[in-house]
């Protein structure tokens, strides 16, 4: 909108063109050196209007533009609107990136310069009074654009730093995360290695414990690892308990999904959905893993003081209950033992959360795991 | 004896895998390739009992592998469960998946389960492989699919969201692409298998 100018200089010399087209002296040759004078001013305008854009305020442009609006003024021309609008023009491009002294001195200026030049005397007063009203208002309305203009810029342009400096923080933080996690591991597994390789032109039996110490101490590297990749996804719980159903119908269980209240858990806090994320994924491996379930039925209600959730097949029997951490693995043959994570990691972070997890035989054939959290602060 | 078919790309990780797994009495690799794509002919050739997966391999990933085999017991290992990969896993009828850093005897004793027809799957590498993974889709995609699911018409849709029909239309368009479907059944398929919708 800060080119309205433009049109404005065109508005006045082409409405007394018109005017002096439509009372019978058709002007030709005053009205062609007008519109090439007004071209020039024009393509100047656009410059400097853009130079003030990028941040620059183009003195010599503005000043040629000023040069051309003088030989508009000075030159021929018909009627006060062919000479008032090209002044208020060039006045509203002289008041962009200066200050607001020097915009009211180039307006002043204008508003009295303006019709001495053109009309080679004093204007009429009321002549006088509408030239300073374009004078003023034209150039003020347009200071006022780009004032707004470059606070839209600064805000998009706070709005990208901060972008910016949040993914550079995030990427610092899992730079440091990785590296406390990674770095140390490593730094062991390098020297056992070391120790190892000695150790086997000698002591074989030495070397491979050592050996086995490396792999301990990469798997606990690798798991680490996994752990912290878990925290940089966010859960949306909606969306987690249909992929859980998808999965097990994928499975050939059939899956029922009732969540209270039909608004879902949106508002729930992050970590608590984070949690129920968990237990419906580790209740749904179970499933598959342990039972012959042929149906699953998954209830979550959301009630004022806290969460319920519920996971119910009809495959008891085979599941086990939460047991001790257990790192030996489930090697020996139809062994079912936990890998150390399981129900019993999941009962610790859910009673670290204030809440409980249970799980056991429901009565006629079915299995029932239950996890209650409470709500704390939100409803 | 139970013939195992061995693939991953990764050179070190596979022989070293094939060769723990020799040690076992009751197991023989009978074949290892690097790629997706070479597997189908591999087990052309051979004819294994059992077929152990890396998900990510040149050629072909190893879930589309496992849907080409269609019957066959077959175990995914990799290491790290991408949100989505159980769903599709079981869905191709895969039995087993296990981290690659699962001891020699645990992959032993699923390779083992899931030839006797079981199913052995890690805990904590299937939650994370159940995951429903970060949604594509913006509230107003979404909504849009959701109706379309229930089977409104384009207008119904349009009237529902008071929204032009050329906007639902568009909606629908993005949906589509952001899910890689051809088609708006497709894209309802593929959200609602995801848990997006």
């Amino acid at each position: 909108m800060l080119t309205a100018g433009v049109v404005l200089a065109w508005v006045g010399p082409a409405g007394a063109a018109i005017q002096a087209a439509m009372t019978g002296e058709p002007p030709v040759v005053r009205v062609a050196v007008q519109a090439a004078g007004l071209t020039v001013f024009s393509v100047l305008y656009l410059r400097a209007v853009r130079s003030v854009l990028a941040g620059r305020v183009a003195t010599r442009t503005v000043a040629a533009a000023g040069a051309v609006t003088l030989a508009l003024l000075a030159g021929p021309h018909s009627g006060y609107l062919s000479w008032i609008t090209p002044g208020a023009a060039w006045a509203s491009l002289a008041v962009l990136g200066v200050s607001t002294p020097a915009a009211a001195v180039v307006c002043g200026a204008t508003t009295l310069l303006a019709p001495i030049v053109a009309l080679k005397g004093l204007p009429a007063p009321a002549t006088l009074l509408f030239n300073a009203l374009l004078c003023v208002l034209v150039p003020w309305s347009n200071r006022f654009q780009l004032w707004l203009w470059e606070l839209v810029r600064d805000a998009e342009e706070g709005r990208e730093a901060q972008a910016r400096l949040a993914v550079t923080e995030e990427r610092l933080r899992f730079a440091r995360d990785l590296h406390d996690l990674v770095g140390h591991s490593l730094t062991a597994i390098a020297v056992k290695s070391e120790v190892a390789e000695k150790l086997a032109r000698t002591d074989l039996a030495r070397a491979a414990e050592e050996m086995a110490e490396v792999r301990r101490l990469a798997r606990e590297a690798l798991r680490e690892i996994r752990a912290a990749v878990r925290v940089y996804r966010t859960v949306d719980l909606d969306a987690e308990l249909r992929s859980v159903r998808a999965v097990l119908e994928a499975g050939g269980v059939r899956c029922t999904l009732s969540v209270e209240p039909e608004t879902g858990t949106a508002g729930l806090p992050q970590d608590v959905t984070t949690l129920l994320a968990w237990v419906v994924r580790e209740g749904a491996t179970n499933v598959l893993r342990h039972s012959r379930a042929g149906v699953c039925e998954i209830g979550l209600t959301v009630r004022d003081g806290g969460v319920v959730l519920t996971m119910r097949n009809d495959g008891a029997g085979a599941p086990p209950g939460p047991r001790v951490p257990d790192a030996s693995a489930d090697a020996a043959p139809g062994g079912e033992a936990e890998r150390g994570t399981g129900l019993a990691g999941l009962a610790e972070r859910v009673a670290s959360a204030g809440g409980v997890l249970r799980a056991g035989p429901a009565g006629r054939g079915r299995w029932e795991l239950a996890a209650e959290i409470p709500l704390r602060g939100t409803t | 004896m139970i013939r195992v078919l061995l693939a991953d790309d990764e050179h070190l990780v596979r022989t070293a895998i094939a060769t723990l797994l020799g040690l076992e009495p009751d197991i023989e690799v009978v074949a290892q390739v690097g790629r997706g794509d070479e597997v189908a002919a591999a087990v052309a050739a051979h004819d294994p009992d059992v077929v152990v997966l890396d998900i990510e391999m040149p050629g072909m990933d190893g879930l589309a592998v496992a849907e080409s085999l269609p019957g066959r017991a077959v175990l995914i290992l990799t290491s790290f469960g991408r949100p989505g990969y159980l769903r599709r896993a079981l869905a191709a009828g895969v039995r087993g998946f296990l981290p690659k850093d699962a001891s020699a005897d645990e992959l032993a004793a699923a390779i083992r389960k899931v030839h006797a027809g079981g199913r052995h799957l890690d805990p904590e590498l299937a939650a994370t492989a159940m995951m429903a993974g970060e949604n594509p889709l913006t509230e107003r995609e979404r909504a849009a699919l959701g109706l379309a699911a229930r089977g409104a018409s384009v207008s119904e849709i349009a009237a529902e969201l008071h929204l032009t029909e050329g906007t639902v239309r568009n909606y629908l368009s993005s949906a589509m692409t952001k899910l890689g479907a051809a088609n708006r059944i497709a894209a309802i398929r593929a959200a609602q298998e995801m848990g997006w919708l």
